[in-house]
């Protein structure tokens, strides 16, 4: 794929330049709303269906949703933003040269899990749809399928993403039309089943109300927070924090709990989130056969932008930096293909827990960053001692890892597990009243400005310090 | 009450491409602006103030 050198820009982990960060605010919501919108937007209103009726479902899912964009878009998005980097880069200057390792390893593990997850889900769309025409041979089910698609979805990703980003920017504007298609299937289902949906109770809401409502706002926040790992990979090509807020909260933001409501009202009146199990039955031959064709595709938007993400976020590894685009992205997918083609089935069983370890892990990044970022930098971040790796560098701190956001990240983690356990959802303390990620987050960060004033800072460490030598210490502030 | 004591760091030299586009970045013209009120505007419009009006209106509703 010959590129020049600046358009070649966006399949690097170098800062983009304000010229060649070209999308607006409709662009970077379309992109946005393709990659938000997917299969696990069921699974997630199906979470919620679980625990809340739809009403209640439908708007603790929202509003849960817009609180953990809005957590996510201000722990990454101003550096990503001003300097043009991807999420993993900008936590360099809390977690330190080396200890970016962490998030970066934590990214590549969720973008993994979810994209081998909705390559199965695909392939189940699509055999489904075969079914549907009848061009399935007889005694093949989805397990038998899902080799033979993943196989093909992960070439599919695999040259689309040669582009880079612009491959991202010519599907999303054909993709997003799922969101709609998934608005139609919603309409579907609740003007031929309302009287059902509104009889519907709960399977498992348990008797206290407050901790069934609780359970949807907690279920929408850490669904959003696993945002974490995409948004700086697509915010990054747009040139102006003041141009990024609505489309990231509207196109990221909202898509989520509108589709999940599917999801909440399959699993209320059909017991089954995912449409694709149940529209031949609600909306008859020819609806089914519309319907599964977006739904299959919607996940390669995601998929695609989630690989892109996350090779992109590979190329911090300095081994990694400059080999071609064409390698990183064959090293991303290659871990995806592998799990959808062998070992599906586990994957697929395992959607619950993968859901709940990302929320475990990114509300307290998301605290530390926050609080690094307004609180102790006041804004003030060195772009160039984001690539400096030697022992003398701002963001060393000691042997390259900051102790304060390791030791916050830790807390944070082990408070969430007690607050509420993401695989049994036993739940202690005030979880009832504040969910799990929001003191998750609060606490990550106070522990994590506990430990920068008291230890950091008195030693010296961390670029908290006014830079002697810094000629470009005018640039650090914030445009 | 005085800051953190300045230190003395040292310059590592970059990728040459990287350099120019660090040296690009510093002189501002080619960084993306920060959030402006306009944003703080809408962040606390859409992720606070319309998830409060959600979650009243769905308890109380």
């Amino acid at each position: 794929m010959p590129k020049t050198r600046e358009a070649a820009a966006d399949t690097s982990v170098w800062p983009l330049l304000r010229r060649e960060r070209t999308w607006g605010p409709w662009r970077l919501g379309l992109a946005l709303a393709t990659a938000a919108a997917a299969t696990w937007c069921y699974l997630i209103g199906g979470y919620a269906g679980n625990y809340l009726n739809f009403f209640q479902g439908s708007l603790a899912l929202t509003a849960g949703s817009m609180i953990g964009m809005l957590l996510v878009l201000l722990a990454a998005g101003p550096i990503c933003i001003r300097f043009g980097i991807e999420s993993v880069a900008s936590t360099k200057p809390q977690f330190g040269s080396k200890g970016w390792t962490i998030p970066a390893l934590m990214q590549l593990l969720s973008i993994i899990g979810w994209n081998a997850m909705l390559l199965i889900f695909f392939a189940k769309s699509l055999t489904q749809l075969l079914s549907v025409l009848d061009w399935l041979p007889p005694g093949l089910g989805a397990m038998q399928v899902i080799p033979f698609t993943t196989l093909f979805a992960c070439a599919v990703v695999f040259f689309v993403l040669l582009w880079g980003a612009s491959g991202i920017t010519h599907l999303s504007n054909i993709l997003v039309a799922h969101v709609f298609v998934g608005l139609w299937m919603l309409y579907l289902l609740v003007s031929r089943r309302w009287p059902d949906l509104i009889a519907a109770h709960p399977a498992l809401a348990q008797p206290d109300p407050v901790w069934n409502y609780t359970t949807g706002i907690e279920i929408g926040i850490c669904s959003l927070v696993s945002w974490w790992a995409y948004i700086g990979a697509l915010i990054r090509m747009a040139p102006d924090g003041r141009n990024i807020v609505v489309p990231v909260m509207v196109g990221m933001g909202l898509p989520v709990p509108l589709l999940s409501l599917i999801g909440v009202a399959g699993v209320l009146v059909l017991k089954d989130s995912d449409p694709s199990s149940w529209l031949r039955n609600v909306g008859g031959h020819l609806y089914a056969i519309i319907a599964l064709s977006f739904v299959a595709a919607a996940n390669f938007g995601t998929a695609i932008a989630g690989i892109y993400a996350s090779a992109i976020g590979l190329r911090n590894f300095r081994r990694l930096e400059k080999l071609p685009w064409l390698v990183v992205l064959l090293m991303t997918i290659m871990p995806v293909a592998f799990l959808g083609m062998f070992v599906p089935e586990l994957v697929f069983n395992r959607f619950g827990t993968i859901l709940a370890l990302i929320g475990v892990c990114f509300a307290p990044l998301c605290g530390i960053q926050i609080a690094d970022y307004f609180v102790l930098r006041r804004r003030h971040i060195d772009v160039r001692a984001i690539y400096e790796t030697h022992p003398g560098s701002r963001y060393y701190f000691w042997a390259g890892f900051n102790p304060a956001a390791v030791i916050a990240v830790i807390f944070g983690i082990a408070l969430y597990v007690y607050l509420l356990n993401p695989l049994t959802y036993e739940s202690h303390g005030p979880y009832r009243f504040l969910t799990a990620s929001l003191p998750t987050a609060l606490v990550s960060a106070l522990i994590y400005i506990a430990i920068t004033r008291l230890v950091v800072m008195p030693a010296g460490r961390g670029g908290y310090a006014p830079r002697i030598d810094s000629e470009h210490a005018a640039a650090t502030a914030p445009q | 009450m005085t800051g953190p004591p300045a230190v003395t760091t040292t310059r590592e030299p970059l990728e040459p491409e990287l350099e120019r586009r660090v040296r690009a970045l510093e002189a501002g013209a080619d960084a993306g602006s920060d959030f402006d009120a306009a944003s703080w505007f809408w962040m606390v419009l859409l992720g606070i103030v319309l998830p409060a009006a959600l979650l009243v209106w769905g308890w109380f509703g």
